[in-house]
């Protein structure tokens, strides 16, 4: 089996650059959409408990 | 359970290991049988990411967590879309650049092969140990439930994974395991409508909310600093997000999962599908739990819910004093049935009062029923020393048993198994991956033929299958097994992902310090350990994983000038 050649310093943004996401136009915005996504969750669940304490 | 039920729970695992059979019949090669042919779109990655982790024991175990001590638990999954977004910026990238076919197989490229084949030999021993207890801890409970041998029902959970794993390898786990997430979901969904259905008429759905939120069943966050509690937001968040980094980034039954894609774009949204669906779908498990908390509020529950256990009684000494026990418990059901109705009608007339003075009573009362489960458990371990008296895990499979109507009961049965089989087939398939690329390929039978590795891996996949039923067999032999095992497990832990994390985030650390901080690192951790045995120290073994990954950190920064090369990132 090949030995794995060594990772480059900057692999990630050139992955990055080599695929576009299916929606929207960078993989930026679809992480800010799922960090926004879970922080209206957390908000979801602190109203929940408030609304029944 | 009757023939609607056998036909619906059979048919359910027929169906499912059929399909995964039949969609896998064209692997031919190596690639195929460990990859999946890597065209799997993001939606069955994302199932199968949630399949992987969700264990029989989420199913049985979590809503009876919720019944007991309510929706905190929650908290735990806070960290885990931060960790998503995290490993789809910084790992996934370098993962699918060097194509590889599993996560040790980057810490040779990074490193060198000993450290690859040391961190590879440390997950076998790890996740070999817990695919056994993935087998045993759902056939326990459900043994003893359904009245099957233990054994019978090790192996029909063992044996059908084994089966259409070594058929069709890591697709074919996949493939089952989209099918098995949909069952699961479907299944939690038509339980919780059962639930509210069997809720008195009287008792609407906001009534219900309201006594369980004045019951303190609903505080699902809080943002309270106080790292004497379990589970809050802050310790969500960090420990959370640390814990299912590792979990995700460097545990092989789950990066194989998301490696099986169609491309990065695909792996990514898989990932992000588990980040955004796996809160909600922990949130529903729970709210299932709060769900029958309330139904037993109306409807008098067993005074110990594993029946097992009372059965132990019959025709024994103990058996008048159980009755005793059973009337007072009768009695008290009773009184907290109308002070709870009591308390309803407070909530209902928006009266302060009256409200404050059920609460106070229904506490009292709830002591008073603690103190004869108590009793019930004391009576349990004087009939029987080796028997098991928490029953937490049992509470929402003796609703399933007892409440649901024929035909749910046989589809309720079929998550739970679907459940077990989702989580060992990923380990089994995981195990073999790593026996067979990190090990046997790489340094043990090397330049063979693409048809010798394939024969191999279905050959590794089925002696970890049974080393899964051995270990799963014979668990009852040894006390406390379980817990040994997750000892075991954070023995290794946290030196693997301190290996993983020199490897991502110090990039002038080279293989030589790498490898030496890792044995430090475990010496540390193992010295802890006995240390702690020894009563020297008081150390929860949970501690153990960040002081193990955080010893090889500090010990490969260290060591690196003396005996490293410089390493050009």
């Amino acid at each position: 089996m090949a030995i794995p050649p060594k990772p480059s310093g900057n692999m990630a943004e050139n992955a990055d650059a080599d695929e576009r996401p299916p929606i929207l136009s960078s993989w930026k915005q679809i992480y800010a959409i799922v960090l926004i996504l879970h922080a209206l969750i957390i908000l979801m669940f602190y109203l929940f408990t408030h609304a029944y304490a | 359970m009757d023939f609607i039920d056998w036909t619906v729970m059979l048919g359910t695992l027929t169906a499912i290991v059929a399909y995964g059979v039949w969609k896998t019949r064209s692997v031919t090669s190596v690639k195929s049988y460990l990859m999946g042919d890597k065209d799997l779109p993001w939606w069955t990655i994302g199932l199968s990411v949630m399949a992987t982790q969700a264990s029989a024991i989420t199913f049985l175990s979590t809503p009876g967590q919720a019944y007991q001590s309510g929706m905190d638990f929650a908290q735990f999954y806070i960290g885990l879309p931060i960790a998503m977004v995290i490993l789809c910026i910084f790992v996934l990238p370098i993962y699918y650049r060097l194509n590889i076919y599993t996560a040790y197989e980057y810490l040779e490229g990074r490193f060198d092969l000993r450290t690859r084949t040391l961190t590879a030999i440390l997950f076998l021993i790890q996740r070999g140990l817990a695919a056994g207890i993935t087998i045993y801890a759902p056939a326990i409970i459900l043994s003893s439930i359904l009245g099957w041998p233990l054994n019978n029902t090790i192996f029909f959970i063992g044996l059908i994974v084994i089966f259409y794993t070594v058929f069709g390898g890591t697709k074919a786990v996949s493939v089952t395991q989209k099918q098995q997430m949909i069952v699961i979901l479907t299944g939690m969904f038509i339980a919780a409508m059962v639930v509210i259905f069997k809720l008195p008429p009287d008792i609407s759905f906001n009534d219900a909310l309201s006594i369980a939120g004045k019951s303190g069943k609903l505080d699902v966050i809080s943002f309270d600093f106080d790292p004497s509690s379990r589970y809050n937001f802050w310790s969500g968040i960090l420990g959370g997000t640390f814990l299912f980094l590792s979990y995700f980034g460097t545990d092989q039954s789950q990066v194989q999962r998301y490696l099986s894609g169609k491309s990065l774009s695909e792996s990514r949204l898989g990932l992000l599908f588990n980040g955004i669906f796996k809160v909600p779908m922990q949130f529903l498990v729970l709210f299932v739990g709060i769900l029958v908390f309330v139904f037993f509020q109306f409807q008098q529950p067993p005074i110990h819910f594993n029946d097992a256990n009372l059965q132990r009684f019959e025709g024994t000494v103990y058996e008048d004093s159980l009755a005793q026990l059973q009337t007072q418990y009768d009695l008290l059901f009773e009184e907290r049935r109308s002070e709870m109705q009591e308390m309803l009608m407070g909530i209902r007339e928006e009266n302060p009062n009256t409200i404050e003075t059920s609460k106070e009573q229904l506490n009292v009362l709830m002591q008073r029923e603690e103190m004869l489960r108590g009793q019930v458990d004391s009576l349990i371990l004087h009939q029987a020393p080796e028997a098991q008296v928490e029953d937490r895990d049992y509470v929402f499979i003796t609703f399933i048993m007892n409440y649901l109507p024929h035909g749910l009961i046989g589809l309720l049965l079929a998550v739970i198994f679907s459940a077990a089989m989702s989580s060992t087939s990923s380990e089994l398939n995981a195990l073999a991956t790593t026996t067979v690329i990190d090990i046997y390929r790489r340094s043990v039978v090397k330049n063979k033929s693409d048809h010798h590795y394939l024969n191999a891996s279905k050959g590794f996949t089925l002696l970890w299958g049974a080393l899964a039923l051995f270990f799963a067999t014979t668990a009852s032999l040894f006390e406390n097994l379980i817990q040994a095992v997750n000892i075991i497990g954070s023995l290794f832990y946290g030196p693997i992902l301190g290996i993983f994390a020199v490897a991502f985030a110090m990039k002038s650390i080279g293989g030589r310090a790498v490898f030496l901080a890792a044995g430090l690192g475990e010496a540390v951790v193992i010295l802890l350990f006995i240390l702690d045995k020894q009563e020297v120290i008081n150390l929860e073994y949970l501690w153990l994983n960040p002081i193990g990954c955080l010893a090889v950190m500090l010990f490969a920064w260290l060591l690196q000038p003396l005996v490293g090369k410089k390493v050009v990132a």
